[in-house]
């Protein structure tokens, strides 16, 4: 699948800490290491607190570790780039722009010529299928759609690595389930204009290994990684396969002592 | 209103004798004058007059927007500027109009510097504020998809915080309409506050009523444009704010 034009997209996270001064310094991971392959999707899971979304911050390189080296592509995470874009919690759409706007901005930033742009933009759109709200605005949309639009913005730049901080945690119960099933839709399809390489920030264990190739659970704070898991089921994947109960129960009882069961 | 206006006009009417319904004209009065200014004219020059002075005086407070933008973004700007404006803030604008009457005289250039200084701090600490405020992950959102650091400050920063900037610039026109009438009382010779002042020595209780009158329309239709330029035009944080 890889061919030698592709451009490969490792992640490796050597021994990274962070603590972040102050009175009473708070350490927020602790010596975490594991690699991500390209085009793999891997799922960062922990209890809330436990400085998975810190991680991920370190990663998009809006924050330094204070130990240790993140290296995508063999080269040192720097400042920020599109390269490495982000899905937040919060959609963080621009409320003065629609929908294509949005969509647009990273584009407008790389200098994608207009018509390019606008196809990448119709593209995108169509993808997380959000055809008829172009002109939209943030505010007239539900809560699913904001984050359909924020993964439409993220992968219209085509960056190497998607960062991903808990992106349906914000949505009800139906609408995340419809949300998560779309995302693993939009993999299985496994286009690979489409696939990245991906890193997901969650606290749900359906929902890492719905998605992901790759489980990295982390302890609580200070975070360390506690375990990594292979995900090998076919896509799509369904919650009542045997073979997904039972990595669920084992993911479960590795963690039972650092983390609340949920269901 | 129409409670207000029938007491005011029982109390000039009947209760006042000649001599003191001088000082309280009747209603019909006030409306006779204010025919008599608008159909000579003086009425829209004196407006004329004062609407340019808070325009031009507006135009040059505009500067604490850029100003506030870079308070509100680079801490070490905010280190110099803020000493200086939080000592400056709460000199009342009409506290520098005698100083001002001396440096720049009697006319247009002193009214409009008491005006800016109405006008300046409010923008000025709401483009601050509006700036600080600016969601964060905005701000990252935009870093990721790689804007720099102009476009952040162009595109992010100052469109998420314009819905505060333009509450500042109301506020500020305001207090800038307030301060203006001050200043044209004691420093002009034209405009609504020197057609007040001018009428009073004359004892023109009706031309002074019909001053305040359009002082106060004025100054109301001032904010409400500006509201709803608002609505029309950021619809989004009217939604925001809900």
């Amino acid at each position: 699948m890889v061919t030698g034009f592709e451009p490969m997209s490792t992640v490796t996270i050597s021994a990274v800490s962070k603590a972040f001064p102050g009175d009473e310094p708070v350490h927020a991971l602790r010596e975490v290491s594991f690699n991500v392959a390209d085009k793999e999707f891997c799922s960062i899971l922990g209890h809330s607190g436990c400085g998975k979304t810190t991680l991920l911050m370190l990663l998009a390189g809006f924050e330094q570790p204070s130990g240790g080296k993140i290296l995508v592509d063999d080269k040192p995470v720097g400042a920020p780039t599109w390269q490495r874009t982000v899905v937040f919690q919060d959609y963080a759409l621009f409320p003065w722009m629609t929908v294509q706007e949005n969509i647009a901005f990273g584009l407008e930033m790389k200098q994608v010529p207009a018509a390019q742009r606008r196809e990448t933009v119709s593209r995108n759109i169509a993808l997380v299928g959000l055809k008829g709200f172009e002109r939209r605005y943030p505010h007239e949309l539900s809560g699913g759609m904001k984050q359909r639009v924020s993964i439409a913005r993220a992968l219209a730049v085509d960056p190497s690595v998607l960062l991903m901080d808990e992106p349906f945690a914000a949505l009800d119960a139906q609408n995340r389930s419809r949300m998560q099933e779309e995302m693993g839709r939009i993999l299985a399809a496994a286009d690979p204009l489409v696939r990245k390489t991906m890193m997901l920030v969650t606290h749900s264990i359906e929902e890492a290994i719905l998605l992901s190739d790759h489980i990295v659970v982390l302890t609580r704070r200070p975070g360390r990684v506690k375990a990594e898991l292979r995900v090998d089921l076919p896509r799509p994947r369904h919650e009542s396969d045997p073979a997904f109960v039972a990595l669920k129960q084992t993911i479960r009882d590795l963690i039972q002592d650092e983390y609340e069961i949920e269901s | 209103m129409a409670l207000l206006i029938a007491v005011w006009w029982l109390v000039s009417t009947y209760v006042l004798d000649k001599t003191t319904q001088a000082l309280l004209p009747p209603p019909q009065a006030v409306v006779r004058a204010a025919w008599e200014l608008s159909s000579s004219g003086d009425l829209w020059i004196h407006l004329r007059d004062s609407l340019k002075r808070e325009m031009v005086a507006f135009l040059w407070a505009s500067v604490s927007i850029p100003l506030g933008i870079a308070m509100g973004w680079w801490k070490g700007v905010e280190n110099q500027v803020d000493p200086v404006a939080e000592v400056l803030r709460p000199v009342p604008p009409l506290a520098w109009i005698p100083l001002s009457i001396l440096w720049f005289g009697i006319g247009d250039v002193q009214n409009q510097f008491i005006i800016f200084l109405g006008c300046f701090f409010p923008i000025l600490v709401n483009t601050v504020t509006g700036v600080k405020g600016v969601e964060p992950n905005l701000v990252r959102a935009a870093r990721c998809l790689g804007a720099g650091e102009a476009q952040i400050l162009w595109r992010v920063v100052l469109r998420a915080a314009l819905p505060q900037i333009i509450t500042g610039v109301r506020v500020g026109l305001g207090f800038g309409w307030m301060a203006l009438v001050a200043a044209e009382l004691v420093g002009a010779n034209s405009g609504l506050g020197f057609l007040i002042n001018d009428s009073r020595s004359v004892l023109r209780t009706d031309y002074v009523m019909v001053g305040m009158a359009t002082i106060g329309i004025v100054g109301l239709v001032i904010d409400r444009v500006i509201r709803l330029a608002v609505q029309r035009l950021l619809p989004w944080s009217q939604a925001l704010s809900r």
